[in-house]
């Protein structure tokens, strides 16, 4: 325990000495930091709050039932998230890292590793994704008239608990995964073991039960009442989502019974599961670690062409297809770029489940330019967090080997423009497909379709330009975890002009919406004059944003000194 | 003698510190040129200033004619360079790696595959030539940026610290590489601590302390300036720097 102490010290030492380092640069760098944050949960927050709950509540009957589907879906992804993110800083971390293999040649038992830098992974792993979630706890927690004692107490008993669940389910599946690949290649285990955790979403999704949830019958909310009642996934009694947003609703109703069976069961599963994972590690981290080292040892020699050949077909300069080449086989073979991928697409997939019991037939018609909007703004905001995610570290991940790049003859225009179009084709082909597909589940007509798939299309350019503009202006080369280069100081900004730029696109596209919807239910006048000076603005929001991009991105690599 | 390099007054700060100070220097076409000097002395900025990927503050770097700071394409379509730690993306293979390489400097693909052949060939690396580079140790990762930088025929070669990690066997094979390469007229330019490689391969030299050129010339210039009669590099190398001196308080 001393030793974890020791450790753990020296780590608070670091990260005290990098946050509160008194040089010029270091406080601009961290004071711009924080301001960004806090006008990013600020937002969020006002997001929440004022276009969100404030309206749900209104709804008379309905309103807190909805606010608590609305809470759980989005824990539900917080949880996912979570686990993926744990078991990829893991590996990371414990694995692939230089600080272990020093560690490991001092008198430190492999528990007492692994607890110190267990602690380390469930920060890193889990702050940007509370903090992404604080906004709408907060806003929750507004409505519902929290007190102070609410906060404290539902963040010990109910947050804190859903976190190390979370946490240490990705940590135990880390831990397998690497000892399996003793016997199994990690290019084999991670697709099958993700398949498989995406089967038994999947299957979870299809045969559980939905909650005998009964929204009393009103003739104006039939179809809503349909759609809630359909929210499978997200509602089921034995899902720590489930527990989380229940225990927050008697906590605040103040039905103290109720309030500690949910509490008691968040706390006995991440009991139950730091339990095991104190179990696994101490019999497994060491033999894993070993593992780990063996499989560079044992990898394969690779005579593979096909993919040179495939790519000589693109109709590129050979510095563009040189580094889409080094690009797409970096990708292929880091088995945590992809795994992280697949999550997300799974997540994607669920959301689809869920849109396929939005009732088609509503016969009110402002509910479905809603359905619209907030498709459209789901779309933008998962375009948004893939962006900074996979595309933002995509210039970081070049890493301590950026000086074959920087001292190759390859201007920086090409280089940006290689990042871009392979970052935006990927992303063509997950978000048209997703734009045109919701849309044709909704059975959308001419009008809302147009919009939805030009505005997503759209705004995968400008994300992408984004995200490759940024990512050269703030680049973190000593950072090889994608997650932790997404959450760095340059992550939270893009994520913060992203997040804007969606909510202006989202603005944009409602007035017309509105505008639409309107002459469908009251008749008059198509609303041209509105549709064209929204595309008109829409244009320009676009073709700035872009030009900024591209200009801050190529001059950041232009002027880079090393 | 036509110059490959030639920097004039540079001077380069960071911050409060001065890392190079009004340097001026000159390295003609097909020369060996060895760079020497203490750790921290500013052989690395210098380096990078002729690469572009340092902007002098004051005076100006021509590389080829062309100024790497303004023109860095053309400046760096010209050189091969070889880093001190060889960092290359261990998930490629060395071939790989060298087909990136090649591309990067638009090498046509059949000159490209005969050059890697070999290349790996003369530097032994053929069974490693389909191998992850994650695992292959420090000198085979030498070999390999090495071999990149020879790759696409530069007509200069800029080299820090080279031989780092290099068995013996591998490094007599990288010397005699070099002077192959030197005598068919590439030019290099070689920052190195060892002295006496520096000695056996460069024709001319110059020692750097704290940001300035102390000496600079042959051997028999350097000894002059340093007003020794003769004596290894290093003598002379540590003379200039206050080596000695320092050395003195350890008796």
């Amino acid at each position: 325990m001393h030793t974890v102490r020791t450790l753990l010290f020296w780590k608070y030492k670091l990260w005290k000495a990098v946050l509160f380092d008194r040089s010029r640069d270091s406080v601009i760098r961290n004071g711009t930091t924080a301001l960004v944050l806090a006008v990013l949960l600020y937002t969020a927050y006002r997001f929440f709050h004022d276009l969100i709950f404030s309206y749900v509540t209104g709804l008379e009957e309905i309103g807190f039932l909805l606010i608590e589907r609305l809470l759980s879906t989005g824990f539900l992804a917080f949880f996912l998230m979570l686990i993926v993110s744990s078991f990829v800083a893991v590996i990371a971390v414990m694995f692939r890292s230089d600080e272990t293999e020093y560690l490991f040649s001092t008198p430190i038992s492999a528990l007492e590793l692994f607890s110190s830098r267990f602690f380390d992974t469930a920060v890193f792993s889990s702050w940007a994704i509370l903090v992404m979630a604080l906004p709408m706890l907060l806003a929750y927690a507004r409505v519902r008239g929290f007190g102070l004692a609410e906060y404290i107490i539902a963040g010990i008993f109910l947050l804190l608990p859903f976190v190390l669940s979370a946490v240490s389910l990705g940590a135990m599946l880390a831990l397998g995964a690497v000892v399996l690949s003793r016997r199994v290649s990690m290019r084999k285990l991670v697709p099958a073991g993700m398949g498989l955790f995406a089967a038994l979403v999947l299957a979870f999704a299809y045969l559980s039960r939905p909650t005998d949830l009964q929204i009393p019958f009103n003739e104006d909310f039939r179809s809503l009442n349909l759609f809630i009642n359909n929210f499978h996934l997200n509602s089921h009694p034995f899902t720590p989502n489930f527990w989380l947003v229940q225990g927050l609703e008697s906590l605040v109703r103040g039905r103290f019974a109720d309030f500690g069976l949910y509490a008691a069961a968040l706390l006995s599963s991440a009991f139950l599961a730091l339990a095991l994972l104190h179990l696994l590690a101490k019999n497994m981290f060491f033999p894993a670690w070993l593992a780990s080292l063996e499989e560079i040892s044992r990898l394969p020699t690779v005579r593979d062409r096909t993919r040179w050949n495939l790519l000589a077909l693109v109709p590129a300069g050979s510095r563009i297809r040189a580094l889409l080449t080094k690009d797409l086989i970096l990708f292929l073979r880091d088995p945590s770029q992809w795994a992280q991928l697949i999550i997300i697409l799974l997540l994607l997939v669920i959301y689809f489940i869920n849109l396929r019991f939005v009732p088609t037939d509503i016969e009110i018609e402002h509910w479905r330019s809603i359905v619209v909007l907030m498709n459209f703004v789901f779309t933008g905001f998962v375009l948004a967090t893939l962006a900074v995610r996979f595309i933002f570290p995509s210039i970081s991940l070049e890493g301590s080997s950026f000086w074959v790049i920087g001292t190759a003859p390859i201007p920086a225009g090409e280089l940006f423009r290689e990042k871009f179009w392979s970052a935006f084709t990927v992303f063509f082909l997950i978000a048209e497909p997703m734009a045109v597909l919701a849309g044709l589940m909704l059975q959308l007509d001419g009008f809302y379709l147009v919009v939805t798939v030009s505005g997503i299309l759209v705004m995968s350019i400008t994300l992408s330009c984004l995200a490759v503009g940024f990512g050269a202006a703030f680049p973190s080369f000593a950072e090889s975890d994608p997650s932790r280069i997404a959450s760095s100081p340059g992550g939270i900004l893009t994520i913060t002009v992203s997040l804007g730029y969606v909510g202006c696109m989202a603005a944009l596209v409602a007035v017309p919406l509105y505008r639409y919807t309107g002459y469908l239910v009251s008749g008059g006048m198509f609303p041209s004059v509105s549709i064209a000076v929204c595309s008109v603005l829409m244009l320009l929001l676009n073709v700035l944003m872009v030009f900024f991009a591209i200009r801050l991105g190529t001059r950041s690599l232009a002027r880079r000194e090393y | 003698m036509d110059a490959m390099v030639r920097i004039e007054g540079m001077t380069k700060r960071y911050g409060s510190r001065t890392a190079v100070s009004d340097l001026h220097l000159t390295v003609g076409k097909g020369e060996f040129f060895g760079y020497l000097g203490p750790n921290g002395s500013g052989k690395t900025t210098t380096i990078k200033s002729m690469i572009g990927l340092v902007r002098p503050d004051e005076g100006r770097v021509l590389v080829g004619g062309f100024d790497p700071a303004s023109d860095p394409v053309e400046v760096r379509s010209r050189i091969g360079f070889v880093p001190d730690t060889p960092f290359v993306y261990g998930k490629l293979t060395a071939r790989e790696f060298l087909r990136f390489v090649g591309g990067l400097y638009r090498m046509e693909p059949e000159d490209m595959d005969k050059r890697i052949d070999w290349l790996t060939g003369v530097f032994d690396m053929t069974g490693w030539l389909d191998r992850r580079i994650e695992g292959y140790s420090h000198g085979m990762k030498q070999k390999v940026v090495m071999a990149a930088a020879i790759l696409h025929r530069p007509e200069l070669i800029i080299l820090d610290e080279p031989l780092v990690g290099l068995d013996p066997q591998s490094a007599r094979m990288v010397k005699d590489m070099l002077t192959l390469i030197n005598r068919h007229g590439t030019t290099i330019f070689m920052s190195s601590h060892d002295l006496s490689v520096v000695q056996e391969l460069c024709q001319r030299m110059a020692i750097i302390y704290f940001g300035k050129i102390v000496a600079e010339g042959t051997l028999e210039d350097l000894r002059r300036q340093a007003e020794m009669d003769g004596g290894h590099l290093e003598d002379l190398f540590l003379k200039l720097t206050g080596g000695i001196r320092r050395a003195t308080y350890l008796e």
